[in-house]
C-alpha cells in the first residue's frame, strides 16, 4: 500500500503539545490528528495545525464517518470532512471499521458490527462513497471489540480482505486493538496477524489499554491512556517480521496525555524495533 | 437479524438498556457477561459525551459540583444527543436545557453562565477574519466615521444578564482577584477573539447597547443615539475599546474609499 506518510514513527498531536512541537521541533516523522477536532470554522486549532504541517506530514484519523452505518454515510459529516481535508491537505486519511451514526444521532463511540455479507456490502458502499467524495484512498482500521456476534459469517481478517479487494482501500493495522480483541474474544493474536492482508498495510498504530474485571476474566478496554505494554510490543515485532518493510507507525495517546517527551520516548522504542527487524537507517 | 433492525436495536439499547433480542445475537453464552460487555459501549458513549460537555462548561460544573453536573449531563445527552460527529457543535442547547431543568432552579444565574461559556467557545472557534486596526481609522474624517457601518467580526459576541455573570465566571478563572459578588447586580459582557486571544470584557450598559446597535446594522451615529437613549456612557471610550481590540472586520467608509 503506498502512502504519502514517511515510513517513520509518528505521535498523536494533542493541543497541550502545540507550542512544545513548534518550539522544540522534535525529531519525529509525522503527526496524527482527528479531523473532527478541526471542524470549527477557524481559530487556534487551525492556526497551530497549519504551522505544524509546514514542518511535519499529517495523518488525519477520523472517528466520525461511521463506515458501517447501514443507513449510509451522513452527508453533513462527509462535507465537513471534505472541507477539512481540502483546507489542510493531510498526507493520509484513515477511518475505523465501526459505526457511530444512527437515525441522525451521533453516538460518539466506535460501535461494533457483525461480519456478515450484508454488512460487508454496507461498508464497501460507504467506503466507495467517501473515496469518491475525497478523491483519495482511505486506510481502514481494525476495531477493538468487546463483543462478538453469533451471526457473523466471516472472520475479521476475511472481512478486511474483502474490503481491500472490493474498494481498493488500504489498511491501518492497530496492533493494540488486535491484542485487545484477541484477549476479549479468546483467539490468537499471532494467528490474526498471520491471516491479516499484510500487503495492504499503510499505517500501524500502537497504544495502551486498560483492564476490567469480567466475572473473574479480564476484559481489556482500548482507552489510549497509557504506554503500550510488552505483549503489544511483542506483537508489533511479530508484525514487522511479516511486513519485511518499514511502515509509518504511530504512538497513540489520547487520554491522560503525558508530557511530549514521554510520547517521543515511546516513538523511539518503536523506531528501535523497526531498525532491529528491518535494518532501516533512518 | 437484518442490519438495519439490528443497528436500531443496538442504538436504542445504548440509551434504554440491553434489549433481549439484541442480547441473543451476542457471542457470549452467559447473560451477565453479555450485559457487562455491552455496558462498555454504553459507558463509552455517556462518558465521552459528558466529558465533552464538561470541557465546554467548566464554570457551570464548578458551580454545581461534579455529581450534580454528571446528572445534568446524563439528562442532557438523553434529551439532546449530538447529531454531528464534530464535538465542537455538541452542547449548544445546554443553557436552554438548564432553564427548563427543575432541579437547577435554585441557581438562577446558571443559565446565563452557560450562555457565557458557550459564547466564549463559539468565539474561540469562529471563522478567521482580517480585522481593522487603529491605523485604518487614523485618517477618517469625523463626519464619514459617524455615517459608517462598522461590521463586527465573526468571533464577536454580546451577552447580558440580570446577574453578575462576568464576576461569577471570572471568580472561577486562574489569577482571579476574588471580590465580593452582589448577586442582584446585572452585568453586560462582550467577547472577541483578537490575535488568537479570547477576550472577555465586563462593560457598562451604554457600551453594551452601542455594540448591540452596531451588531443590528446601525451606523455609528445611530448606535450612539440608540445607546444614549438608555443611559449615559463614555462614547469615545466605547469606540476605542472596539478599535483597540479588533472588534471590526469592515467599515463602510473604507470600502467606499477603495471604490474611489
Amino acid at each position: 500500500m503506498t502512502t504519502r506518510l514517511p515510513a517513520k514513527t509518528g505521535i498523536s498531536l494533542k493541543p497541550q503539545h502545540y507550542r512544545d512541537i513548534i518550539e522544540q521541533q522534535p525529531d519525529i516523522g509525522w503527526l496524527e490528528v482527528h479531523p473532527e477536532n478541526y471542524m470549527g470554522d477557524g481559530g487556534l486549532p487551525h492556526y497551530y495545525l497549519s504551522c505544524i504541517h509546514q514542518d511535519y506530514p499529517i495523518s488525519m484519523h477520523g472517528v466520525g464517518l461511521s463506515l458501517a452505518s447501514s443507513d449510509g454515510i451522513d452527508e453533513h459529516h462527509l462535507n465537513a470532512l471534505a472541507t477539512v481535508v481540502k483546507r489542510h491537505q493531510p498526507e493520509q486519511v484513515s477511518e475505523h471499521l465501526a459505526w457511530s451514526h444512527w437515525n441522525s444521532v451521533f453516538l460518539n463511540d466506535l460501535l461494533p458490527l457483525p461480519y456478515t455479507q450484508e454488512f460487508l456490502a454496507v461498508v464497501v458502499s460507504n467506503i466507495h462513497k467517501v473515496q469518491d467524495a475525497l478523491q483519495r484512498t482511505l486506510l481502514i482500521e481494525n476495531p477493538s471489540a468487546y463483543l462478538g456476534f453469533k451471526h457473523s459469517e466471516l472472520s475479521e481478517t476475511e472481512f478486511l480482505h474483502a474490503i481491500v479487494e472490493q474498494t481498493g482501500a488500504g489498511l491501518l493495522l492497530d496492533v493494540n486493538n488486535v491484542y485487545v480483541s484477541a484477549n476479549n474474544q479468546s483467539y490468537s493474536a499471532q494467528e490474526y496477524i498471520d491471516n491479516y492482508p499484510i500487503d495492504a498495510i499503510g499505517e500501524i498504530h500502537l497504544a495502551g489499554h486498560a483492564a476490567n474485571d469480567l466475572n473473574g476474566k479480564t476484559l481489556l478496554i482500548d482507552d489510549h491512556g497509557s504506554a503500550p505494554i510488552d505483549p503489544v510490543w511483542d506483537l508489533f515485532e511479530y508484525t514487522l517480521q511479516r511486513c519485511r518493510t518499514a511502515i509509518p507507525t504511530l504512538i497513540e495517546w489520547d487520554t491522560n496525555v503525558p508530557a511530549l517527551n514521554r510520547l517521543l520516548e515511546e516513538a523511539t522504542t518503536a523506531k528501535q524495533l523497526m531498525d532491529k527487524h528491518l535494518g532501516v537507517a533512518a | 437479524m437484518q442490519a438495519k433492525a439490528w443497528q436500531q436495536l443496538f442504538s436504542e439499547s445504548l440509551f434504554s438498556g440491553l434489549d433481549k433480542d439484541l442480547s441473543t445475537t451476542f457471542a457470549s453464552i452467559d447473560a451477565d457477561e453479555r450485559q457487562l460487555r455491552f455496558a462498555v459501549y454504553q459507558n463509552n458513549v455517556f462518558y465521552s459525551l459528558s466529558q465533552a460537555l464538561s470541557d465546554l462548561y467548566p464554570v457551570v460544573k464548578q458551580l454545581v459540583g461534579d455529581d450534580f453536573f454528571n446528572g445534568l449531563a446524563q439528562a442532557y445527552i438523553r434529551q439532546y444527543p449530538p447529531s454531528r460527529a464534530a464535538m465542537v457543535y455538541f452542547g449548544e442547547g445546554f443553557s436552554e436545557f438548564l432553564a427548563n431543568f427543575e432541579h437547577a432552579q435554585s441557581l438562577p444565574y446558571l443559565v446565563d453562565i452557560a450562555a457565557l461559556e458557550l459564547a466564549r467557545h463559539q468565539s474561540y472557534h469562529a471563522a478567521d477574519e482580517v480585522v481593522l486596526s487603529a491605523g485604518d481609522f487614523a485618517t477618517i474624517e469625523a463626519a464619514a466615521f459617524e455615517q459608517a457601518t462598522l461590521k463586527l467580526q465573526a468571533s464577536f459576541k454580546l451577552i447580558s444578564s440580570a446577574f453578575p455573570i462576568f464576576s461569577i465566571w471570572d471568580s472561577h478563572q486562574q489569577n482571579s482577584a476574588a471580590t465580593t459578588i452582589e448577586l442582584n447586580e446585572p452585568q453586560w459582557v462582550l467577547i472577541v477573539r483578537h490575535d488568537y486571544q479570547l477576550q472577555t470584557f465586563n462593560v457598562d450598559p451604554g457600551t453594551y447597547r452601542f455594540y448591540h446597535g452596531l451588531d443590528q446594522g446601525l451606523s455609528v451615529a445611530d448606535a450612539v443615539t440608540y445607546a444614549v437613549e438608555a443611559c449615559d456612557y463614555d462614547i469615545a471610550a466605547a469606540i476605542h475599546l472596539g478599535i483597540g481590540n479588533g472588534f471590526f472586520s469592515d467599515a463602510g467608509f473604507l470600502s467606499q474609499a477603495d471604490a474611489d
